[in-house]
């Protein structure tokens, strides 16, 4: 092993005795330490563009008389996967933090941001499955069907499929050193954690997309999903947040009934 | 010349104490290993003094203060003539109250509650001790589980495990794998103790003395003459009758002698010297840390940010799950979360490493308890002698001499390596909590597989080209088989020369637990191995560029026992932090 010479080392004792000379280090800079920079540098990207897309849509509670109207959604197939991708990355890529930097410290360091990538790549390629499905609906989504999805979403959230996969979010996957292994792996731990996230969050992504990506309902749900998935005991705030959900869709239904 | 353990030896506190011109300040030598030890000898003086960072290494404007109350109050010093830094009268003050300190513990109190070692109790061959005859009624009467829930075996075997999860806050609540393991099971052991007592009190079977004395015993198993099953444990029959503290759902050898390959005669299952050692846990600081091996497990924090994988410390491996496997074997209770605390064994074995806790806090952990808010309030509920909810919190639990009990041996055991806590030949230097993550230098490219006999496992590795206080890792990560294995699996570092190095055990208790499909996470192990890397590369025997291990069965299997499963360790990695 190389050693440098340093005799201001705290341990130059051990030094003296011929056994290792050492060398302080200097403070890793912030970026090194925050390897998952780059990645949420591109959500916060793509939140931008959202925000100017997202000016005015959504469902207008108040509005009886349109209460479905998303003009977002008025648009091809190839722009609403569009769309479902960049609220993918924008709104679920952050909540990956624990896995980005995982994932970054323990591959070679010259390859970090190299497989961080590659997992966000999977993670992406896991949503494309309901984005599909999602950007099939037809365009305009009546108030009692969003009512009924919301309903689901709200009963979906006290199920035992969901509480196994909140807890399964925190799960960490083998991951290679270096090589094409350690691409493979990037990717397989994307792929993974994205599934383990669809059965956590898509039933509310594809809630928030048929109601039209209402700004207010988009940070909202941000703020859950993030929570959900970041919070030691996520457990905890099950309840809450399913009657939540169970309220919008009465409030909903009873909107659909008044129409 | 400074005379306490604590202090002797320190170059930067020798030369200050002989009126050197150095000093230890927020602006000089404020991070040096010195510091620590400095807080360390404050919070002798006044365990309050630190209230917020404890003795976390670094010299900032708490310690500061702390000095300057230290040189007000003990030292008399004029105002006008205060500095906030240690010079050499508050060195040699610390020297003496740290000396003071060392000396041997003073026996618990007399009002209080001394628990003793089984063995001391009852020797091989002598005959039941009142004081463990009486932990068998108050275990026969559980057991009867014919009372209110705190009267229940079934019960107190469902806190530590149950599934599904009843959800009642009182049940499967047993903390593993992180910073609570500890309290938490301090306050079962004591819920428990206190309504074993009750029932003892309650009882025309015991004497008057047994009664007011007694105390739950604990099992020290690292000594040669220990290493089996207490023999009250074993007999299937006590005075008689059923003996309620023997369990037939142990392992091969533990309660009746076995074959063993290749040995002329049975003999009982015993518990090797790498199961039991304390050289692991004994020097491991810090108590907690967020991500690496420290003594109490991984800190649970406010969010997975930080540390998505939960690691368990150096005494939950060993001796804790080393010996829970030992007892239970590939299909016993003691192997099972849910059922562990249904063999009576399960008690005196935690007991002992309550023990262990405290032989650590009053030595190397001196002033290192946890101050901050998540771990000091975190409370857990326990029903306590009366059937009452109790909630205790993990800082209501840090110090004995609060609890009403003690223990007869407090003592350094031998197998840490025998010196005191700061005289380590093979650590490296002392550190605090340290905020960085590991960071890989090097991994197996390929799931490593473990059945029979040895496997051995090399990687390159991206040495560092300069070396400063890094501390090196192995992590042995993502644990998978479809049952436990007879054999405890030992990690050995292989040097470029002379024999392998063990550098820990995978007991593998909750391996089944961490891959039910609501498992936070898979069972992984880190070890450090610092103190080792410095060794071999002084002695030239220790390869930057290759790592080299070898993983091997630490104990015999009998003969009988069915055979292994293959068990996948998802990766083998070297970190440096």
């Amino acid at each position: 092993m190389t050693l440098r010479s340093h005799p201001a080392s705290r341990d130059a004792d051990w030094a003296a005795q011929g056994q290792i000379e050492h060398v302080h280090r200097r403070p890793d800079p912030w970026l090194r330490m925050h390897p998952e920079w780059l990645v949420l540098l591109l959500a916060a990207a793509v939140w931008v563009w959202l925000g100017f897309l997202l000016r005015g849509s959504g469902v207008h509670l108040a509005d009886h008389h349109a209460p479905a109207r998303a003009p977002v959604r008025a648009e091809s197939f190839d722009r609403l996967l569009l769309m479902w991708l960049a609220m993918v990355i924008a709104m679920m890529l952050p909540t990956t933090i624990p896995h980005l930097r995982y994932l970054a410290f323990n591959t070679r360091a010259s390859r970090t941001q190299r497989s961080l990538l590659l997992f966000a790549l999977g993670y992406v390629a896991v949503w494309l499955v309901p984005g599909v499905l999602v950007a099939l609906v037809p365009v305009r989504v009546p108030a009692g069907v969003l009512a009924v999805a919301l309903l689901l979403v709200g009963t979906w959230e006290l199920s035992a499929v969901k509480r196994r996969a909140l807890r399964r979010c925190c799960r960490t996957w083998p991951v290679r050193y270096s090589g094409a292994g350690a691409d493979a792996s990037a990717v397989e731990y994307g792929l993974r954690h994205g599934a383990v996230c669809l059965l956590v969050s898509a039933p509310a992504m594809v809630a928030l997309t048929l109601a039209g990506h209402p700004w207010w309902a988009t940070g909202a749900l941000t703020l859950v999903m993030a929570a959900q998935k970041l919070l030691v005991q996520p457990e905890r705030w099950r309840a809450a947040v399913a009657v939540g959900w169970l309220a919008s869709g009465v409030a909903m239904a009873g909107i659909a009934a008044f129409d | 010349m400074l005379t306490s353990q604590l202090f002797a030896g320190d170059p930067l506190l020798e030369r200050i104490a002989a009126e050197g011109s150095e000093r230890i300040s927020r602006f000089s030598n404020a991070t040096d290993p010195a510091v620590v030890k400095v807080q360390r000898a404050l919070l002798l003086w006044d365990p309050a003094v630190l209230p917020v960072h404890g003795a976390d290494g670094t010299y900032g404007s708490e310690t500061a203060a702390a000095v300057i109350r230290f040189k007000v109050v003990e030292l008399q010093v004029p105002p006008d003539q205060l500095f906030d830094d240690v010079g050499p009268r508050t060195v040699q003050r610390l020297d003496e109250i740290a000396f003071a300190a060392e000396q041997p513990p003073t026996p618990p109190r007399p009002d209080g509650f001394v628990r003793q070692d089984v063995y001391q109790l009852q020797p091989e061959g002598a005959p039941v001790h009142p004081i463990i005859a009486a932990y068998a009624i108050a275990v026969r009467e559980l057991k009867r589980n014919a009372g209110g829930p705190h009267r229940l075996w079934s019960h107190h075997t469902q806190v530590h495990g149950m599934f599904p999860d009843p959800n009642d806050g009182l049940r499967n609540q047993c903390q593993h794998f992180c910073w609570y393991f500890l309290p938490w099971h301090r306050m079962y052991l004591q819920s428990f103790e206190s309504i074993c007592r009750s029932i003892i009190e309650e009882s025309d079977q015991v004497d008057d003395e047994t009664k007011s004395t007694w105390a739950l015993p604990y099992w020290d198993y690292d000594r040669d003459d220990t290493r089996v099953l207490p023999p009250a444990f074993r007999e299937p029959t006590l005075n008689g009758v059923a003996n309620p503290l023997f369990d037939a759902a142990r392992d091969l050898g533990i309660n009746s002698p076995v074959q063993f390959p290749g040995e002329p005669a049975p003999r009982l299952a015993r518990l090797v010297p790498a199961q039991t050692n304390a050289a692991g846990w004994f020097f491991a600081t810090p108590y907690s840390s967020p991500f690496d091996p420290a003594f109490g497990g991984t800190e649970t924090g406010f969010n997975h940010a930080g540390a998505p994988n939960a690691i368990p410390g150096p005494l939950e491996i060993t001796p804790h799950g080393s010996v829970h496997v030992f007892i239970g074997g590939p299909l016993g209770k003691m192997s099972d979360f849910n059922q562990a605390a249904g063999d009576p064994i399960f008690w005196l074995h935690h007991a002992n490493l309550d023990r262990l806790w405290e032989v650590w806090r009053r030595t190397t952990g001196l002033g290192l308890d946890p101050t901050g808010s998540r771990f000091v309030d975190r409370s857990f509920e326990f029903l306590d002698a009366a059937g009452q909810r109790i909630q205790p919190s993990c800082g209501s639990v840090l110090n004995l001499d609060n609890l009403g009990y003690g223990y007869t041996d407090l003592s350094i055991p031998p197998s840490a390596g025998g010196g005191g806590p700061m005289d380590d030949p093979n650590r490296g230097p002392q550190r605090p909590r340290d905020r960085r993550p590991p960071r890989r230098i090097g991994a197996a490219d390929e799931p490593v597989r473990l059945q029979d006999g040895a496997t051995e496992v090399a990687f390159p590795t991206d040495a560092p080209t300069t070396r400063g206080d890094e501390r090196f890792l192995v992590s042995v990560e993502h644990i998978r088989a479809d049952r436990l294995p007879s054999a405890e699996w030992g990690v050995f570092v292989q040097p470029t020369s002379g024999e392998p190095e063990l550098v820990g055990t995978l007991p593998l208790f909750g391996l089944l637990e961490a891959q039910r499909s609501d498992a936070e996470h898979d069972l992984s192990y880190m070890f450090d191995i610092t103190g080792l890397v410095n060794r071999l590369d002084a002695e030239g025997r220790w390869d930057s560029d290759q790592f080299r291990a070898t993983l091997a069965p630490v104990n015999a299997v009998a003969q009988d026992a069915p055979p292994e499963p293959e068990v996948v360790i998802g990766t083998i990695a070297l970190l440096i932090q």
